[in-house]
């Protein structure tokens, strides 16, 4: 494990690119964006910063387009439905289904991060949740919860740790 | 037996692939009409354990040369086991190893690589409890991931909607359709991973677990 990058600048898509190969992976596709130790209040941070953000926001419940007011109606409505957020980067999206009210969990189609651009992307997104909540966000595989399977992290300094290729190793 | 054709796929690179576990079945006649085209492989076994075995019975040059009857395995051993594969060199005259004596230890070998179930190994429990009181099964958590609307690519699955415990049912449903579909097929993958598809995009992946079993890792 290096620290690589700040968070706000490149890292390098070689670097990182095998983490991303959907085929060879044992979590396939999907990867996680993961921060911890996390409340609702977090979850209001976050959500008053997309709506401020450039990013295309919808919520989708039960397969139909919603609006909530709170998170607390959100993880209300949770306890009987399925409560999706979409959120629309530009290069690709990420979503969340609210899994649990002290963690935050988005996840991502590998398949979308194919070059410097949408890795670039996926950095600075990281970062700006980093620097929002002032925690260390991580992107992860997705087949263990909770992060425990890191690709790499972004601190609350933005510093930038990259997990070296053991894992991809092992599963090629 | 005549095998309907279906498609043709290199038979050594498959066997290569499936160094370690699972296999493909599929077969075609090759378009001479000489003999059969090939993908070699067995539900529910490992290749690794069973390439060995196929050139010790046969010689790597007769590996085109097995013909066995599915339902003879079926009924034989209680598990689903196809092969269906001529001799690219001899067509149906070509030489015939012994099928009982490889149907057995194929037997044996998916006893011992995969104690629990495929679907036992899809109820594993992740990530915590939430606060219904509902936790996310390895199917039903991968399910969210998954279904219809939620990928750019392979919207195959149904959409997605309910509590935990409905993505878990159907995380699971999914694992049951995708085991007891009798055109699913085995892939060993990368040395360490058995991916079951039934088609239509609808894949089961699963890594071997530290009990000596599979666990699965998630739907493709």
């Amino acid at each position: 494990m290096m620290v690589r990058a700040e968070a706000d600048s490149s890292l390098p898509w070689a670097e990182v690119k095998s983490f991303f190969d959907s085929e060879k992976s044992e979590d396939l596709d999907r990867r996680d964006i993961f921060i911890a130790d996390c409340s609702k209040e977090t979850w209001n941070e976050i959500l008053e910063w997309l709506n401020q953000c450039p990013y295309q926001v919808q919520f989708v419940c039960d397969g139909k387009p919603c609006a909530f007011d709170s998170v607390t109606e959100i993880f209300q409505a949770k306890e009987s439905s399925t409560v999706i957020l979409y959120l629309d980067l530009g290069q690709f999206s990420v979503r969340t289904l609210f899994f649990y009210e002290d963690q935050v969990e988005f996840d991502f189609s590998a398949s979308d991060i194919q070059g410097q651009v949408s890795l670039d992307k996926l950095l600075s997104f990281v970062g700006e949740l980093s620097k929002l909540i002032g925690k260390e966000v991580i992107v992860s595989y997705s087949s263990e919860p909770e992060g425990t399977d890191w690709i790499f992290k972004v601190d609350a300094f933005q510093k930038v740790l990259v997990r070296d290729e053991d894992r991809v190793s092992k599963s090629s | 037996m005549d095998n309907n054709p279906t498609t043709y796929v290199d038979p050594t690179g498959l066997l290569l692939e499936s160094a370690t576990y699972g296999g493909h079945v599929d077969g075609s006649r090759s378009a001479d009409g000489s003999g059969y085209n090939f993908r070699i492989g067995v539900s529910a076994v490992g290749a690794a354990a069973v390439a060995p075995f196929i050139a010790a019975q046969a010689g790597p040059a007769l590996l085109s040369s097995f013909l066995a009857n599915p339902a003879q395995a079926t009924a034989t051993f209680g598990i689903s086991l196809e092969l269906f594969l001529g001799s690219v060199t001899g067509g149906d005259a070509g030489p015939r190893p012994n099928v009982a004596a490889f149907l057995k230890p194929v037997a044996a070998i998916r006893t011992t690589q995969f104690p629990k179930s495929p679907v036992q190994a899809s109820r594993v429990p992740c990530g915590k409890m939430a606060k219904t009181g509902e936790q996310y099964t390895k199917a039903g958590r991968d399910y969210t991931k998954h279904a219809e609307g939620q990928r750019r690519i392979h919207d195959y699955l149904p959409p997605l909607t309910g509590t935990i415990s409905d993505h878990n049912r159907m995380g699971e449903q999914l694992v049951t359709e995708i085991l007891e579909n009798p055109t699913s097929v085995w892939f060993g993958k990368h040395n360490t991973l058995l991916d079951i598809s039934a088609g239509s995009g609808r894949t089961a992946r699963f890594k071997p677990s530290n009990d000596g079993g599979f666990v699965m890792t998630g739907f493709r």
